[in-house]
């Protein structure tokens, strides 16, 4: 049975927030809690986070954060700091998709339980990265959903070796799409899979932004989210392939591979 | 049902007479298998979507009409999406094959992924690149036929919290049905003061509240059970904390206000003074309280 955390309802998440902005970091490593009296939790699905098991997790992320720094400032493991969390949060959470699609549930974990590693991460956040009015952007959600997105459960020895493929920059737009490409955790791992590692002389960020305009407008014709990984793969790989060789924009489902054959065909 | 409206397709596609499918239902090969309704008001994220339906169709007829060569592969593809988690994917993959044109299509989606509204969609589609023609279909996938339907996981009225436990794992009774959790905080937030535990270990209750939504008699006679217990829980937790009180102003969704909406549903008759009456039966008389109660909330009003 997975776990349930608490959640914490918009009014009190933004006094919560407000009180943040107003102390200093020294202030903010005592100021978190296990609990908070206008929490509540969902009615069903699951087994209530004890408030021992919200210090247990306290305590990892907070040594989590150690590891790379804390309390000093993060500097420049940043990408690595986000890579270990996402993957210790995923594993030791117990939380499903539902549930972690809760935006006051991660209020929460970032207002009431971590506040201290919240600011630390991001000193002096907007509201976003706390608040989770859009989880792709918060400071932990983020990162568990990353994580939920490129597992691979077909390598049970590292189901996470994908979490580093895309910085966070790029990984950024994946999760903007998460309405239509984003939300595919197929389509993504055959994206992580098949992205190459060299992009000399390319600008990937430009590359990437590219391939997901080419797979979406794609997806209106063809049922990318319910093949099988092999054909999905395939034509991830020659969509980037097509993307790195300044084929794709002329391409367009429907179009001819071969030759300009059709009203749809521009080569 | 709806199809995807007068979209312009690169190609040309497949009737939709030539394709005969079924309305879904829900939970095949049970007593409960029925045609999937809109809504699904007492499902929850334990429990997956497992669901049913049959497609009828002639694969050659469907080639010739989308232009495709005789050799050209096909299958029928069910795809998800759901919202608030805006995850998406296969639910199945079915191959089509020249010797039949009857497929049972089943598909089983973890309800873990689930949630809110969910989206299901069926297709037909090319199941192997071909070679490119004019206005005919080529690459993997391509959309030949599609249906969808959308199915409502939970209603909006607020579900009473439960969770299901082992009890042998906790400090409660081990051969105990049930228990509920009352936070003490009258001011907290109902949601998360109030938790009904139902033990794992006890088959008879979990099998009751597993079939909530269409009880047997026994089923029924438990359930009626829980709810009469629990409310005289919930009555006596408030009639014993001196600072709650009907004239108290408790906010929206504590659980003072919860409790002070009980005693109103279930205790008007004895309220003239307020709660004198019903604090003074209860310390005084308490099997008249616990008699009092069962009547209020027609346990086992059903069976008679």
């Amino acid at each position: 049975m997975s776990t349930l955390y608490p959640r914490l309802p918009m009014r009190a998440a933004r006094e919560r927030f407000k009180d943040l902005r107003e102390r200093s970091a020294t202030d903010m490593s005592r100021w978190y809690d296990t609990t908070h009296l206008a929490q509540y939790f969902a009615p069903t699905g699951g087994t209530r986070a004890t408030q021992e098991r919200l210090s247990v997790l306290r305590f990892q992320v907070v040594e989590t954060a150690k590891a790379h720094g804390f309390p000093s400032p993060l500097g420049r493991s940043v990408h690595d700091f986000d890579t270990a969390l996402a993957r210790e949060l995923h594993t030791n959470m117990d939380l499903v998709p539902v549930e972690a699609a809760e935006r006051p549930m991660w209020a929460f974990v970032a207002l009431v339980l971590l506040p201290d590693v919240a600011v630390w991460r991001f000193p002096d956040p907007p509201d976003d990265r706390v608040l989770a009015t859009d989880i792709t952007r918060h400071v932990f959600g983020r990162l568990w959903w990353r994580a939920e997105l490129t597992r691979d459960m077909a390598r049970l020895d590292d189901p996470y070796h994908l979490l580093g493929v895309f910085p966070e920059r790029n990984f950024d737009q994946i999760l903007a799409r998460r309405r239509s490409i984003g939300g595919s955790p197929e389509l993504i791992r055959a994206l992580a899979k098949e992205w190459p590692k060299d992009w000399t002389g390319i600008d990937e960020t430009d590359a990437l932004r590219d391939v997901l305009k080419h797979l979406m407008r794609r997806g209106a014709f063809q049922d990318l989210y319910g093949l099988p990984e092999a054909p999905l793969r395939l034509e991830v790989a020659r969509t980037i392939s097509d993307v790195r060789h300044g084929g794709a924009h002329s391409r367009r489902a429907g179009d001819l591979d071969d030759g300009p054959v059709g009203r749809h065909a521009r080569r | 049902m709806a199809g995807r409206g007068n979209r312009a397709w690169p190609y040309r596609r497949v009737r939709g007479d030539l394709v005969k499918a079924s309305p879904w239902t829900i939970d095949p090969d049970t007593d409960g298998e029925r045609e999937v309704p809109d809504s699904l008001p007492d499902w929850d994220y334990q429990t997956d979507l497992r669901l049913r339906r049959r497609i009828s169709l002639d694969s050659a007829a469907c080639r010739e009409v989308a232009g495709l060569p005789p050799d050209a592969s096909l299958a029928i593809s069910v795809r998800w999406n759901a919202l608030p988690s805006l995850l998406r994917g296969s639910a199945a993959w079915l191959p089509l094959r020249d010797d039949s044109q009857e497929y049972l299509v089943d598909v089983e989606i973890e309800g873990e992924r689930l949630g809110g509204i969910v989206n299901l969609e069926t297709m037909l589609v090319l199941a192997a690149p071909d070679k490119p023609r004019p206005a005919v279909a080529h690459l993997v996938g391509s959309n030949l036929w599609n249906d969808q339907i959308e199915i409502r996981l939970q209603g909006n009225a607020p579900l009473f919290p439960i969770a299901q436990v082992p009890f042998s794992e906790s400090s409660l009774p081990y051969k105990a049905a049930w228990f509920l959790e009352l936070g003490a905080d009258l001011n907290a937030t109902a949601l998360g003061a109030i938790q009904l535990l139902v033990n794992q270990e006890h088959p008879t209750i979990v099998a009751a509240v597993g079939r909530a939504s269409s009880p047997n008699d026994v089923d029924r006679a438990v359930l009626s059970a829980l709810r009469s217990d629990v409310v005289r829980t919930m009555l006596e937790r408030a009639l014993e904390d001196e600072a709650f009180d009907m004239t108290e102003v408790f906010e929206k969704d504590t659980l003072g206000a919860v409790l002070q909406g009980l005693m109103r549903t279930y205790m008007s008759s004895y309220m003239d003074d307020g709660l004198l009456e019903i604090r003074r039966i209860r310390a005084s008389d308490p099997p008249m309280f616990a008699t009092i109660v069962q009547a209020a909330t027609d346990l086992l009003a059903d069976e008679r």
